[in-house]
């Protein structure tokens, strides 16, 4: 199988929050980070309920869970991001929005409503890492800022998570979309490198746990409309890949001379559909 | 080190000083009759040790157990001691030994402290701080020796204290003075040390084959200690190949002398001979297991085995970390090629040998490496043709640590201590070090710290003869750092009155074994007298117009003013710094803030002209360097945007970020060659996009026709991200 990004097309649903902020200049920077990972979800037509400033309550996250799990069915794709700051006290874990906070019990009581085959949650707090261990379940991916409660301070993760929704650069696989695992390890990137040209010891150390879901969380470039002719291409395309990334597990196997031969062939084709599809765009 | 500092049988006391301390064995001998055997016949000894130990006291327990080598038995034993006595200073100040013995001289003085707190006359217990003091090449050892030689002007501990510090400075008389009357002595051991130093003294002057060692080998032939106390000086003088020789003499005479082995195997690391050092420093762990020093050697060498690349070349010898090699490499060997032949061309000399670089991302094995060494300083250290630094992973040019400056400046230590054969004097070697890092190194910075301009205001400088005491034994904590820049400035102004040949004189002076009032009379044609007055001269008008308060003050108003608001205010703060100072570039310079305040004013022509004058004066902020490669790459003015890049990629090295943006510069710029160097050493540092990484390596092969290459490069980078366009139409591209 070949491990590309599903496409969220209609099936993939996504539930943005952004919490407090405690003073307003950091309730209006979670607010800008929220809107901005909204837009480049919308990039991939996945549908997205934005949560901000007094609207974030618990009682509308609540909501907006119990919708996403109403309207997912198992072959779909759910994403549910949770950006600001959070506190723990040794035992719970409070996701800070106006009103109550709630608890990392209750986040997972509602997320457990999910019914969509494909999950990841990004807790993009301070203390997020004391979430991780009640969110946690098969299928599901969890990302959190810090790797335990005890990273109390303000992380600059979510920062990070949105700058990789729209870097060529966090496109490593340069499919053209930005899938979990490729936004996680270019905040992780990034946030080392935010600390160390500080001359800081880092406050933060991010988390990643469950299967790669591959669920599109941006698209660098809007997808065209293919006609015929194109659509023959990307399938062939497809099948190109796919034998990619057979060959690809064969390569230990192999003589790496040949190894390289077979692969120089299939992607010089690949190179020729791409120049094609191009030049037909 | 010191040889007596490490076994009872060669300490600095007297019996009969220890037989005040200790109370009378009851079977046999005591420990300082053991002692004395151990001069003798050692086995002797040790069966004298084993019949003390069964004396009921632990202090006399503590003293066998010593004398038999269990260095942990008796650390309990003084423990339970002190315990048994708390109000005996006598017992802390030879626990105190003990521990100063096996180096743990942070612990030795607390014991002296804590005597000296029960009884504050207590001699030996003063004794013991200004040896400790001496170890650390702190001044005040000389005055705690001192104090105690007024009120007991026989005292030999002192004596040794007092001599050894005259010999670390070349003061070979005094110290001769001081130790003629012990070495006639009726007491063994500190006849016996006499002597060693004397001998010391003689090989200081030249003299190889002293008298003293004769007498000393003559009264007791296994007194291998001699060859250990002539090898510390002749490593206090950087002779690290005469001290290696006197070491394998010590240990060929006295294999048991643990202290020797130890001593041995961290100076054959000093002349890369690093197996033979791994032998000696084991049979000395074998020996003396507690002996710090040697048991984090040998970390550091396990560490080196392990985790280091050695890479040979014709003139370059470099050891780095593996996740470092591929970064530091071509820069490494650029600024080796460059330093030899630019520093070689100014003073006449060029090594014969290659040159051992060693780059540690561990500061703590940098210092391992260098330890037992008086006034290193912090940057680095060169032993003849090999050098150890902290590579820039271990400190970053925000702490003021600019790694290629400072190979720089430890190359020009190579040129300098190879071409004397080591008898270039400290304070010429360092000064022709800083003066080439501001005169021919990457950075040419001549940002001389306003604290020194204060010392220069204040009188604080030393004369030219003194100064080789600010590196060897600095009277206050800062001592160091401006005996540094005042050994620059020295030789800035010798060349800048005389030329560079005056220094190259100087330099050929001391090889031909001149002293420094001979080697400056023949370089610069004045007297130290009268270089010191024309270098007071000099440095007032230097720094004339220079206000350190006022600088300092607009600079805290410039930093206070660059989190507010006004930014206007922020840029009149600044530039007044930047006119009461305009040199200083160095941390916390007032320049960045300028720019920044510019540019948000939206003058941005004037916050590059502020930057770019930053940067040109030897200003390395990577932030500053980023901010003003930014702007210059937005005004479309790629090629000023490349030298700075290029100055900002040496001091940050290993960020991927940085080499490959000099990567894509040099490409654009046709520097094919040198494109593909940063985009190997970005590649090499496992950056997030590896595919892209690989696609940049396969364009530079690309650009330089080496198409096997380039196709390589680019089916890696497709083998990660197969739908990679760039990669896919360059593939297209090599494959026609």
């Amino acid at each position: 199988m070949v491990a590309s990004l599903v496409s969220a097309s209609a099936a993939t649903r996504t539930v943005i929050v952004s919490g407090l902020g405690g003073e307003p200049r950091y309730a209006e920077a979670f607010a800008r980070l929220a809107e901005s990972a909204a837009e480049r979800a919308r990039t991939t037509g996945a549908e997205v309920t934005l949560l901000t400033g007094p609207a974030a309550t618990a009682g509308a996250l609540r909501a907006a869970l119990e919708g996403l799990a109403g309207a997912s069915e198992p072959a779909d794709a759910a994403a549910v991001i949770l950006l600001g700051h959070g506190s723990y006290d040794g035992e719970t874990y409070r996701f800070n929005v106006p009103g109550p906070d709630p608890t990392d019990a209750e986040l997972a009581e509602w997320l457990d409503a999910l019914e969509a085959g494909r999950q990841l949650v990004v807790v993009g707090t301070s203390a997020s890492g004391a979430a991780a261990d009640a969110v946690r379940r098969e299928g599901r991916t969890v990302i959190t800022a810090t790797k335990s409660g005890t990273e109390q301070a303000a992380t600059v993760f979510g920062e990070y998570w949105v700058e990789a929704l729209g870097a060529t650069s966090a496109d490593t696989d340069k499919d053209g979309r930005i899938g979990a695992a490729e936004a996680f390890h270019f905040a992780v990137a990034s946030v080392e490198r935010h600390f160390e040209s500080r001359g800081l010891m880092a406050t933060e150390h991010a988390r990643l746990e469950g299967p790669d879901t591959r669920i599109v969380l941006s698209r660098l470039a809007p997808e065209r409309l293919l006609d015929a002719e194109s659509r023959l291409l990307v399938a062939r395309r497809t099948e190109i890949e796919e034998r990619i990334a057979e060959l690809r597990t064969e390569r230990e196997s192999m003589d790496i001379e040949a190894y390289f031969a077979r692969l120089q062939e299939l992607l010089l084709e690949l190179a020729v559909i791409e120049r094609d599809l191009e030049d037909g765009s | 080190m010191a040889p007596d500092r490490r076994h009872p049988s060669r300490t600095w006391l007297g019996t009969a000083i220890l037989a005040s301390v200790l109370s009378a064995p009851a079977v046999g001998a005591g420990p300082d009759e053991c002692r004395r055997l151990a001069f003798t016949d050692r086995d002797a000894a040790a069966d004298c040790y084993r019949a003390v130990l069964l004396d009921p006291s632990t202090r006399v327990e503590a003293e066998a157990l010593w004398g038999l080598g269990d260095w942990a038995g008796a650390d309990r034993a003084f423990r339970a001691a002190v315990a048994e006595a708390p109000e005996d200073p006598d017992i802390r100040v030879r626990w105190g030994r003990l521990l100063l013995a096996a180096h743990h001289d942070a612990d030795a003085e607390e014991r002296f402290q804590a005597a000296l707190a029960i009884d504050p006359e207590n001699i030996e217990a003063q004794v013991g701080l200004a040896e400790v003091a001496a170890g650390r090449f702190d001044a005040r050892a000389r005055a705690l020796a001192q104090g105690v030689l007024d009120r007991t002007p026989a005292h030999a501990g002192a004596r040794f204290v007092l001599a050894r510090s005259a010999l670390e400075v070349g003061e070979v008389e005094t110290a001769r003075e001081l130790l003629r009357p012990v070495a006639e002595t009726e007491e063994p051991e500190a006849r016996l040390q006499a002597m060693a130093l004397l001998a010391a003294a003689d090989h200081l002057e030249g003299e190889t084959e002293s008298p003293w060692t004769h007498r000393a080998l003559a009264e007791s032939p296994g007194y291998g200690a001699v060859f250990e106390t002539i090898a510390h000086f002749h490593v206090i003088t950087r002779r690290y190949e005469q001290a290696v020789a006197m070491l394998e003499r010590a240990v060929a005479i006295d294999p048991r002398l643990y202290g020797a082995h130890a001593t041995l195997g961290v100076n054959l690391l000093r002349v890369n001979r690093f197996e033979d050092a791994r032998r000696h420093l084991a049979y000395a762990w074998e020996g003396e297991p507690q002996d710090a020093e040697v048991v984090n050697t040998l970390r550091l060498l396990d560490s080196v085995e392990e985790r280091f690349d050695l890479t040979e070349e014709d003139r370059l010898i470099l050891r780095t970390h593996r996740d470092e090699t591929g970064a530091l490499l071509g820069y490494v060997r650029r600024l080796v090629r460059d330093g030899l032949r630019v520093m070689g061309e100014r003073y006449g000399y060029v090594p014969e040998e290659p040159v051992v670089i060693e780059l540690y991302p561990h500061h703590d094995d940098f210092a391992v490496r260098t330890s037992g060494l008086p006034g290193l300083g912090i940057l680095g250290a060169t032993f003849g043709d090999v050098v150890a630094m902290d590579s820039p992973s271990a400190r970053g040019i925000d702490e003021g640590f600019d790694w290629a400056s400072a190979l720089w400046h430890e190359l020009a230590h190579v040129v300098t201590l190879n071409a004397t054969d080591n008898l270039v004097s400290r304070w010429f070697s360092e000064g022709v070090s800083v003066l080439e890092e501001w005169r021919t190194g990457p950075s040419a910075s001549r940002s001389i710290l306003i604290d020194f301009i204060e010392a220069v205001r204040a009188d604080r400088l030393l004369p030219v003869t003194d100064l080789d005491r600010g590196f060897m034994q600095p009277d206050f904590p800062g001592r160091v750092v401006l005996s540094y820049i005042q050994a620059g400035l020295l030789c800035e102004y010798i060349e800048e009155t005389r030329g560079v040949a005056a220094l190259a004189g100087v330099l050929r002076a001391y090889a031909a074994g001149e002293d420094t009032p001979a080697a400056v009379l023949a370089g610069v044609g004045a007297t130290p007298e009268q270089l010191d007055a024309e270098f007071d001269a000099y440095l007032e008008t230097r720094f004339e117009g220079v206000d350190p308060a006022a600088f300092r003050a607009a600079l805290e108003d410039a930093t206070t003013l660059a989190k507010g608001a006004d930014p206007a205010a922020a840029a009149s703060a600044a530039r007044a710094a930047v006119g009461f100072y305009p040199d200083y570039v160095g941390p916390s310079s007032p320049y960045p803030l300028l720019a920044e305040a510019e540019a948000h004013l939206g003058r941005m022509e004037a916050a590059i002209a502020t930057l770019a004058g930053y940067w040109r004066r030897g200003g390395r902020d990577p932030r500053a360097l980023g901010r003003l490669v930014e702007w210059l790459s937005a005004a479309d003015r790629s090629a000023e945007a490349l030298p700075v890049q290029r100055s900002l990629a040496l001091v940050t090295p290993l960020s991927p970020d940085a080499r490959r943006r000099l990567g894509d510069f040099l490409l654009e710029s046709g520097a094919y060659a040198e494109a593909l160097d940063e985009y190997r050493a970005h590649l090499s540092l496992a950056p997030h996009d590896l595919a892209d990484a690989h696609y940049r390596v396969a364009r530079a092969h690309r650009a330089l026709g080496r198409v096997a290459e380039a196709r390589r490069h680019v089916l890696y980078a497709l083998e990660i991200a197969p739908r990679f366009r760039a990669a896919l139409s360059l593939l297209l591209e090599i494959e026609g």
